[in-house]
């Protein structure tokens, strides 16, 4: 049996290491790039989200390579997400491909977990290890992901910090046990702390949008990079560990929607799907938090974005916050973009020399 | 007391329920004006400039009812169907919010929540939150709402069922007569949104035009919903949208029963639902070997472009009528 995924920023690490515990084998394509885009574009339905434009592409790169089995995850609307592995099911089928299908839904879970049990010929106490270690490991890279990014515009040398980072990062890859993925955040953590200039306060920007544009770095153009490097600290509202935390943890699920719902009434008043009600609520939430400015990133034709799109607008009105929505779409017109972020960097740092 | 009803999105498949609600409480109707371009433009002026055009539609009309009306009707259709799973597009669930994030100075939104999964409780909660709106009791409200549901459901079967293809036509576009069919005419699906079928500006008289060419056209609204439950079962999994389901059933059942000359989708540009429902409905068309063409509205629409595109199919489906 070999898997393919999708990527959605680092989330293959987590992934590798929980099949790779589990004896599974994988085909990972490489980091999103022109090509697999262009797969994506050639084959997807016109007025598709950039984020399923990008799946397609993936899955189609891993076919093409020699995966046997697709792993997807389900959903339960309204937004278009839980309807992608049966589309990308009916579309791989429809050029020819032939291959396992496995959705996960979330309302069939513990079918499914039986289900790879006989698959595998494992018992249930390897998948949870295997659980538990990749938790791990997502929970670790989006924490040192979230903490390279908030210190990246304080550090002198930035050109070697992107080179160290990436080491930690590979270094993660390797490690097969708690205790040591535990050690490298602690390890990495002191060294930003050594090298961070703490006399300085530079403008804080809160970036929020849906999950997949924030997390993949070559959707959103690598934002928090570019950002980062013009001397702007960001914070990225949905990360993949922390949605997995208030979805999949019903615990938590409660009371994080009843907490996303009193802040947000008056602007949104339902959940109506997708990360709209997140959207609105993190940016309210940033807002209290004093922040500079919001970033909002809206993947084309995504239909719970327009709508907290619209919302922002009155919101970055009466809370007097300057709030910039960007629709990235498959042009990856670099300059296009960056000559509007870098815009709105400079007014944020006009405003923040003023207060 | 006056309500304004905007004439677009829901109001094409629900209408006789938000009618006969209103009226059974006392109140006074206003719908909107027929779409025009004053409408559009107005609606392109408020919403985002990504939705699509339906929402900008919406936007216009209920400009349209600034000086007209007490009250703005703007529903948050969550659920009326029987399955549970089912809702509507993200953007009609966020409608309200939309409009009042946009625009100012509008008589108070009348945003009545209807979804019929919800419990006994919040139901009873959200009649008395519009009877006290409507200066009624909540029993009342709830009386008018059982009604109404009657009305509609009744108004649902004669189009699905008791009138001919060509009555319910007539009823849905509002006109008296038809012109007359040719004696072998071909039979095409025009699958599409109410809001969009039936809206003469915004589909460029799309159906019009086809009954004009002599064909005879057939409408997701024609199916009954029974033969539209059994074509769901061909899809791996139900959509999560109530148009989007009844669009993709009713162009199964269509193919699925044989006779169909040709199948035309009609769609709004950035429309999210339809980009899983046209490629649905064109896998299915592929598979079955029924000529498919997609037709896409968006705020430009030239009449003549429509035309041009829709000649061309039917002129091709006469050929190919003719070589077999």
């Amino acid at each position: 049996m070999k898997v393919a995924f999708p990527h959605m920023g680092r989330v293959c690490i987590p992934l590798k290491t929980l099949f790779d515990s589990l004896g599974v084998s994988v085909i990972i394509p490489p980091r999103n790039n022109d090509t697999i885009k262009n797969t994506g574009y050639k084959y997807s339905p016109e007025y598709s989200c950039l984020p399923f434009k990008m799946i397609l592409g993936n899955i189609l790169y891993s076919l093409e390579n020699g995966a046997d089995t697709v792993i997807m995850l389900g959903g339960s609307g309204p937004c278009r997400f839980g309807y992608f592995a049966y589309m990308l099911n009916l579309i791989a089928r429809d050029l020819g491909y032939r291959f396992k299908f496995i959705c996960l839904e979330p309302s069939s879970l513990l079918k499914n977990i039986v289900e790879f049990k006989r698959l595998l010929r494992c018992g249930y106490s390897d998948i949870y290890t295997a659980l538990v270690l990749g938790w791990e490991k997502l929970k670790t890279v989006d924490s040192l992901e979230a903490l390279y990014f908030k210190t990246l515009p304080y550090i002198s040398d930035k050109d070697s910090s992107k080179q160290e980072f990436e080491e930690v990062v590979a270094k993660l890859e390797q490690s097969s046990n708690i205790l040591s993925i535990n050690e490298i955040y602690r390890d990495y953590s002191d060294h930003l702390a050594v090298q961070r200039d703490i006399y300085k306060q530079f403008p804080r920007i809160g970036i929020v949008g849906d999950i997949y544009t924030l997390n993949e770095p070559y959707s959103n153009h690598n934002i928090e990079y570019l950002l980062g490097m013009k001397g702007i600290e960001t914070t990225r509202s949905v990360y993949t560990s922390t949605w997995v935390e208030t979805n999949a943890f019903f615990w938590k699920r409660k009371r994080f929607n009843k907490k996303m719902k009193d802040l947000s009434m008056g602007y949104l008043n339902d959940n109506i799907g997708g990360f709209a009600m997140e959207t609105v609520y993190h940016t309210l939430d940033f807002i209290n938090r004093d922040f500079d400015g919001i970033l909002h990133m809206v993947p084309i034709t995504c239909m719970p974005e327009i709508v907290s799109r619209q919302v922002l607008q009155r919101i970055s009105v009466e809370k007097k916050i300057p709030i910039m929505s960007i629709t990235v779409d498959e042009h990856n017109d670099c300059t296009g973009f960056e000559t509007r972020v870098e815009a709105f960097a400079e007014m944020l740092y006009m405003r923040h020399k003023k207060v | 007391m006056k309500i304004g009803i905007p004439r677009t999105l829901t109001y094409y498949a629900y209408y006789p329920l938000w009618e006969s609600f209103f009226k059974e409480l006392g109140c006074d109707i206003v719908v909107s004006d027929k779409t025009s371009k004053v409408i559009l433009d107005d609606g392109v002026q408020y919403a985002v400039n990504d939705a699509c055009i339906p929402i900008k539609l919406f936007h216009g009309h209920v400009h349209n009812l600034k000086n007209k009306a007490d009250y703005i009707f703007v529903p948050r259709l969550m659920n009326y169907t029987e399955e549970k799973t089912v809702t509507y597009c993200p953007k009609f669930l966020g409608l309200a919010d939309m409009i009042r994030a946009s625009m100012d100075a509008l008589p108070p939104l009348l945003d009545i929540k209807i979804d019929m999964r919800e419990k006994r409780k919040y139901r009873r909660e959200e009649f008395e939150r519009v009877a006290a709106l409507l200066k009624t009791s909540p029993r009342k409200a709830m009386l008018a709402f059982q009604k109404a549901r009657l009305h509609l459901s009744r108004y649902n079967t004669m189009l699905s069922g008791k009138l001919s293809p060509d009555e319910a036509l007539k009823l849905l576009l509002d006109i008296h007569d038809l012109p007359a069919a040719s004696s072998d005419p071909l039979s095409l699906a025009v699958v599409g949104y109410p809001y969009l079928l039936y809206d003469e500006f915004i589909s460029a008289g799309l159906i019009k035009k086809l009954l004009d060419m002599g064909v005879r056209v057939l409408t997701p609204e024609m199916v009954p919903p029974r033969e539209l439950n059994k074509a769901a079962k061909a899809l791996p999994k139900d959509l999560f949208w109530t148009f989007s389901n009844q669009v993709v059933r009713s162009s199964i059942y269509y193919l699925q029963s044989g006779s169909l000359d040709g199948i035309i989708h009609v769609t709004a540009f950035g429309c999210g639902p339809d980009s899983m429902v046209d490629k649905l409905i064109e896998l299915e068309a592929k598979q079955r070997a029924v000529p498919f063409i997609c037709v896409s509205l968006d705020e430009h629409t030239g009449e003549a472009g429509v035309l041009t595109r829709l000649e061309a199919f039917v002129d091709m489906l006469e050929f190919r009528r003719d070589r077999k």
